[in-house]
């Protein structure tokens, strides 16, 4: 194909040269088409050869520097070179000169243009960060565009940019575009999830980003990722000299401000729970005003937990404050929702009836999580819920019998709605780090219920994790699931899907086959399109009978299939049996 | 590689459509119309105007009451197919002379034509405003040509047909 070449650029040349040609002229550029096409045809004849010879870089360059880019035909040409020299690998000073052609498009008034620029840039980015970075400004402006498709651009490529060295300022900018597209909820929801990922990825430190996902927070309320909240909750936990800080920063930002984020909320009642017995200062007059806070919180899984860590400050708190909580505990009592009121109920029993030593262990201050900050998308997810309920199971073992009543109440009430092994409500899900079961967890020695997770595929960069629950453990509703979990045989699984490549996938699909000797009930996927570098996931669980179990091994075969970014499908399939032995 | 072009008014009404891909059945056709002048029609002035559709690019430009929408895979050239859009048009304004989406209606052969000369198999093939016009009139003197005999020759058949019964 290398012959072609020097005709090719003779032509091109050609074309740049001639003189005013009134067939083929169009904006004052001699047949754009043909210069297009041309260097599409230059670019695909090329693609192979590592090294350029110095012709080829000639030609691009003069095209870079001699065409006209006031008017769309000419742009078109330009739009072209730069692609081509993006394809090409070179020496940086060819493609700088592109970066820059593309930096000049950002300031051009047509929306059109500053599309393909930001197109061209957001496919370029990982290979020209540098160059790219100096453009930074005008990518920022293009985040106030009316248009939403130019702002998801600049918004995806503002992503790609950030690093160590810029988040401070890049996110604060996007804060304050964060204020500005507040009539927007999608794209601010993006905005969000962009700035706590960053933040994750690249916080200089951790009150720095707890400021900042506070911030997230308080402005756009409950469209911040659980996946972010649940971080903060862990970063929390796991810098004690933080902790304090933090309660104080949360509770002046929740009493201060007529707040409607709800996440916000939550983790303040968390934190002002958690570790309110450090706050030594102003006791007295801290705990009067949590009472106040508690009133005008609307939310009533926020009183719930808000109630939950009451009672576990409650612990070094005078007489008069013990009563106040005992009376809003009361209040739930005959609350309509069930969760409500079992807690509600649960924890008066505890604060009446449990002996000193119970309350206290129940009450302790629970220990940081154990979460690794890579894998805070899955586990952090999943571990909770493996461990979340069965405390409450136990606790009715250890208090007394009128407890238990009111638990089999409640669990007539609650085994009659469908009780799923992962909760798809994360509002009704109480918190994942939630410190009320944990201990009581401890105090059960049930840590060995934590299965691990197994990546179950991966391969051209799109990978499948699978999740494990006990069954008998997850459930919203205490002591029904329990006695499932008994069967052996049964294990549930939770797929998540990934796709770091640089592209996104379409049309994603996963099956499972099982041998005879197993049964299987799968649900549908939670979606189909998976985002490039690996910005979202996709979910789907399924539920696996082994009828011969311990006799028979835990074998799947799985496939999967999706689009690819040329529109190829692309089917692959796996077989999965390395499952861990007390799934 | 261009799809298909498709033109349409305001009220979604598809004027022409042209498609260079075997992968749509008929029915699919008219459900991928519908949903293409649904968004082209609701999109604002000031936006730009590509936009994403299932795996292609739509490029789009409004001219007057009319939607002129081209489709393009997601290699392509943006801006080119936004000139190409304007090439047409310019071919269709200087056949027509002062082009309306009527004379679209009334002469939709002559607009087929013209797309025909322009674009081939989804390939930009001529790109000479000039020289499409010329085979546009050529055409339409052959037309003419072909017309004005079949009428000589029928008033000529009647003529013989008199003089023989008479």
């Amino acid at each position: 194909m290398r012959k072609y070449i020097p005709n090719i650029l003779s032509r091109l040349n050609l074309l740049l040269r001639s003189s005013y040609d009134p067939d083929h002229d169009i904006g004052g550029v001699t047949d754009p088409f043909l210069q297009v096409h041309l260097l599409t045809l230059l670019r695909t004849v090329t693609h192979t050869d590592k090294k350029m010879s110095e012709d080829v870089m000639d030609t691009l360059t003069q095209i870079a520097t001699n065409t006209e880019s006031n008017k769309n035909p000419g742009n078109s040409v330009l739009y072209e070179c730069v692609r081509t020299i993006m394809c090409i690998e070179t020496q940086s000073p060819v493609h700088r000169l592109a970066i820059n052609i593309l930096g000049k498009f950002l300031l051009n008034r047509d929306n059109n243009i500053r599309y393909v620029a930001l197109n061209a840039l957001c496919n370029a980015v990982t290979a020209n960060n540098d160059a790219i970075q100096r453009h930074r400004n005008q990518i920022k402006e293009c985040l106030k565009d009316a248009d939403i498709t130019i702002r998801t651009r600049a918004l995806d490529l503002i992503y790609a940019l950030t690093n160590e060295e810029n988040i401070v300022d890049l996110v604060q900018d996007l804060l304050k575009f964060c204020d500005m597209s507040s009539n927007e909820p999608e794209f601010q929801q993006d905005l969000a999830a962009k700035i706590c990922m960053v933040v994750e990825r690249y916080a200089p430190n951790s009150r720095w980003h707890i400021d900042t996902v506070t911030q997230v927070m308080a402005k756009v309320g409950s469209l911040v990722m659980e996946d972010a909240i649940t971080s903060l909750y862990v970063i929390i936990a796991r810098t004690p000299e933080l902790q304090m800080y933090s309660t104080y920063k949360l509770f002046a930002m929740v009493s201060q401000e007529e707040l409607n984020s709800d996440p916000l909320r939550r983790l303040c009642a968390w934190c002002i729970g958690e570790y309110g017995t450090k706050l030594t200062t102003v006791e007295g007059a801290q705990e009067a005003r949590i009472d106040e806070n508690i009133r005008y919180v609307p939310f009533t899984q926020q009183q719930v937990l808000d109630c939950l860590k009451k009672i576990i400050e409650h612990t070094s708190s005078s007489e008069t404050t013990k009563a106040v909580i005992e009376e809003l505990l009361k209040k739930y009592n005959d609350s309509v929702a069930v969760e409500l009121q079992q807690r509600s109920v649960e924890f008066t029993e505890l604060l009446q009836k449990a002996t000193n030593t119970v309350k206290q262990e129940v009450l302790k201050a629970m220990p940081a999580p154990q979460v690794q900050f890579e894998d805070t998308k899955s586990e952090s997810k999943e571990v909770p819920s493996e461990d979340e309920k069965p405390p409450v199971a136990h606790e009715s073992d250890s208090e007394s019998e009128s407890t238990e009543k009111q638990q089999t109440d409640s669990k007539k009430i609650s085994s009659t709605k469908e009780s799923p092994i992962f909760p798809d409500n994360p509002i009704v899900q109480p918190k994942p780090v939630d410190p009320f079961p944990d201990l009581i967890s401890n105090l059960n020695n049930n840590q060995q219920d934590i299965i691990p997770s197994i990546v179950a595929f991966n391969k051209n960069g799109v990978d499948v994790t699978f999740h494990f629950a006990k069954l008998g453990y997850s459930s919203s509703s205490s002591l029904v699931t329990l006695q499932i979990s008994n069967q052996l045989g049964i294990t549930q699984v939770n797929a998540v899907f990934r796709n770091i490549n640089a592209f996104s996938i379409n049309d994603f699909s996963f099956m499972v086959a099982v041998p005879k000797y197993m049964a299987l009930e799968i649900q549908p996927s939670t979606g189909k399109q998976l985002l490039a570098l690996g910005q979202n996931y996709q979910s789907q669980r399924f539920r696996l009978t082994n009828h011969f179990h311990g006799q028979k091994p835990l074998v799947i075969k799985i496939q999967i299939s999706y689009t690819d970014q040329t529109g190829n499908k692309v089917v692959e399939t796996a077989q999965v049996a390395n499952f861990p032995p007390n799934c | 590689m261009i799809r298909f072009v498709v033109l349409q008014n305001r009220q979604g009404k598809t004027r022409l459509a042209k498609w260079f891909i075997p992968d749509f059945t008929q029915k699919e056709k008219q459900k991928a119309l519908r949903e293409i002048g649904h968004m082209v029609t609701s999109r604002e002035k000031n936006k730009c105007n590509f936009l994403q559709w299932r795996e292609y690019t739509l490029v789009y430009k409004r001219y007057a009451s009319l939607y002129f929408v081209m489709c393009i895979g997601d290699k392509d050239n943006e801006i080119l197919a936004m000139e190409l859009i304007h090439q047409y048009v310019e071919v269709l304004d200087s056949y027509f002379g002062n082009v309306c989406e009527l004379d679209l209606i009334f002469n939709f052969d002559k607009a087929h034509y013209m797309l025909d000369e322009i674009v081939l198999a989804g390939q930009i093939q001529e790109t000479s405003k000039r020289e499409v016009i010329r085979v546009m009139k050529q055409q339409d003197d052959l037309e003419q040509k072909i017309n004005d005999e079949k009428k000589q020759s029928a008033s000529f058949r009647k003529k013989y047909i008199n003089d023989i019964f008479q």
